[in-house]
């Protein structure tokens, strides 16, 4: 019987854990020594590295749920920079996704909320936009191809007839306006997540120039978790600008770089 | 016995640095010293380092003493910084401690307190003592010639782990959401319900729109006018060339004469006789462009 559990034991520890239901196995074994918050957070900073391997390997077959698994695991490990930068990632592939807008809103809402003064006012996250109505692309393909369709169909029933004229120009209109107005939409809710952005890792001043010997921006240093736009990026220093207006330099190994596309560059570029 | 006082006071003159008696007037150039530089002036000075323990942990202090001797001006000796040094800065967590009396008059004892930042450090990086050199001249185009260094050998240090304090356990807070693994969950795609549905909303939709004509138009007077109004426009279409055949004439004659209305019919039968006429007894183009008028005036009036 000893053998017999030596071998199930041996069996279970040679299972590949580097994979997504190893992480998972991890999230649970976070939760359930949530009573010691070290260990806790060990488990979860395993779980969100492992993910983040997955993530790198298998790009294209992300789903909205690991995503938000994986943002909640940084979340939970401690690292607040991280679990943003998952959460915008993660609406990078899924820009509709009621959950990660509402874990993303969650996190921002955490790292601001202990600011005051002035470094509240410059740490504010940039706003979320929302579709009205957030239907896939073809869905007005299809409304503006029906529009045409039934504009022509009246219009040619009575080509001579100004009521005629007059109902199928307004369906034309309606149906392609209405098609663009809400694809434009959607489109702007979708692209908010590719412009360049930078998250604070760790707390660091905002300098006028690229090098430690330039004057400060800003007196105090931006805490961790802080989003700001990226300008530029010159000799490891990035150039940033927070959502008051301000703009200053940073070093690069104090802000994770994004989006994905941006970062891939990046390190192609070093 | 007095020329032994005097013998003895020149010896005891001469044996001491030349330097010492003017030490004290002795003035640094400003131009050419290095940095950083701690107003050191010596000729031959001596350095020496040590510290003690050499090995361990992470979490440990080792006492790091600098002891600088040689010096011909030791009472203003500026107490080196470490934290300036880029060396010691980025490995060491730097603490001063106060400095160890010495009985030599040309030394200064410095003490500092060191603990490694990470676990990978080697060694305690040697330290650079710059100096000036009275003895040796400045000329304008070196002007850091004077200027010397000398320094200490490293010591090699042996870092090992830590032990983990024991802290208090706390437990960590959870929003209620984070609290399970997050379901699974597929974007909406296009299906046989979605298919049926539209299929089926087209359908009403056409049954409506039927029931809606009968509604609004129940004889069929609607489409009757509509059809009317398609048939004069296409004859007015064809009328409008520069000049029609005498074909075409008959064609649109043949394609209005059904809306015409009772009262117009005689207008019609000359048209016709006019247009077989121009069939069958070719005559000059100024006839067909008459008889292209009066299709025109006679769709114009029925239109009215």
């Amino acid at each position: 019987m000893a053998w017999l559990l030596t071998l199930m034991l041996l069996i279970d520890q040679t299972q590949p854990m580097l994979t997504t239901e190893g992480a998972k196995r991890l999230y649970l074994a976070g939760l359930s020594t949530q009573q010691e918050q070290l260990k806790a957070r060990g488990y979860f900073r395993q779980a969100a590295i492992i993910l983040e391997l997955n993530q790198h390997q298998q790009h294209r077959q992300q789903s909205a749920a690991l995503c938000q698994m994986r943002a909640q695991a940084w979340w939970l490990a401690g690292d607040h920079a991280a679990a943003i930068a998952a959460y915008r990632h993660g609406l990078q592939l899924f820009p509709n996704d009621v959950e990660l807008r509402n874990g993303l809103e969650f996190a921002r809402n955490e790292v601001t909320s202990r600011l005051v003064g002035d470094l509240a006012a410059a740490s504010q996250p940039p706003p979320m936009l929302t579709a009205w109505l957030p239907l896939p692309v073809w869905c007005f393909h299809a409304l503006c191809g029906v529009g045409i369709v039934i504009s022509a169909g009246i219009f040619l029933t009575d080509p001579s007839g100004l009521k005629s004229r007059l109902i199928s120009g307004c369906i034309f209109i309606l149906s392609v306006g209405v098609a663009l107005l809400l694809w434009n939409d959607i489109n702007r809710s979708e692209q908010q997540w590719l412009v360049p952005y930078v998250i604070m890792k760790q707390p660091a001043r905002l300098y006028l120039g690229n090098s430690y010997e330039y004057p400060t921006v800003t007196e105090q240093p931006l805490p961790s978790g802080v989003e700001m736009d990226l300008l530029d990026e010159r000799g490891g220093w990035v150039k940033v600008r927070l959502t008051n207006g301000q703009s200053g330099w940073v070093p690069v190994n104090a802000v994770i770089v994004g989006p994905a596309l941006t970062l891939h560059t990046a390190d192609s570029k070093r | 016995m007095w020329r032994l006082c005097v013998l003895l006071l020149l010896c005891f003159f001469l044996t001491q640095p030349l330097a010492r008696v003017s030490g004290q007037e002795l003035v640094i150039p400003a131009v050419g010293q290095p940095t950083p530089f701690y107003q050191a002036i010596a000729t031959n000075p001596r350095i020496v380092a040590v510290a003690h323990p050499t090995e361990l942990s992470s979490d440990q202090f080792t006492e790091f003493t600098v002891t600088i001797s040689g010096l011909i001006n030791p009472e203003r000796i500026v107490r080196p910084n470490l934290n300036e040094i880029e060396e010691f800065r980025l490995q060491f967590q730097i603490e001063n401690l106060p400095e160890q009396p010495t009985t030599e008059a040309d030394s200064r004892v410095f003490r500092f307190k060191l603990r490694p930042l990470q676990t990978t450090v080697e060694q305690i990086p040697e330290f650079v003592l710059s100096y000036y050199n009275p003895n040796i001249p400045q000329p304008p185009d070196q002007p850091s010639l004077p200027f010397r260094k000398t320094r200490t050998a490293p010591i090699p240090l042996r870092i090992i782990a830590g032990t983990v304090p024991n802290v208090i356990q706390t437990p960590l807070d959870i929003p209620s959401f984070m609290a399970f693994l997050p379901p699974e969950r597929t974007p909406v795609t296009w299906s046989l319900q979605h298919t049926i549905v539209l299929v089926f909303t087209s359908i009403l939709l056409l049954i409506t729109w039927q029931f809606w004509k009968r509604f609004t138009d129940p004889t069929g007077a609607a489409a009757i006018n509509r059809k009317r109004r398609r048939a004069f426009y296409d004859a007015r279409h064809v009328l409008h060339r520069q000049l029609n055949t005498v074909e075409e004439l008959h064609h649109v004659l043949n394609t209005i004469e059904p809306w015409m209305p009772p009262d117009s019919q005689e207008t019609v039968e000359e048209i016709r006789s006019q247009v077989n006429y121009l069939r069958f007894a070719p005559e000059p183009k100024q006839l067909i462009s008459a008889v292209q008028m009066q299709l025109l005036r006679l769709i114009e009036q029925t239109r009215e």
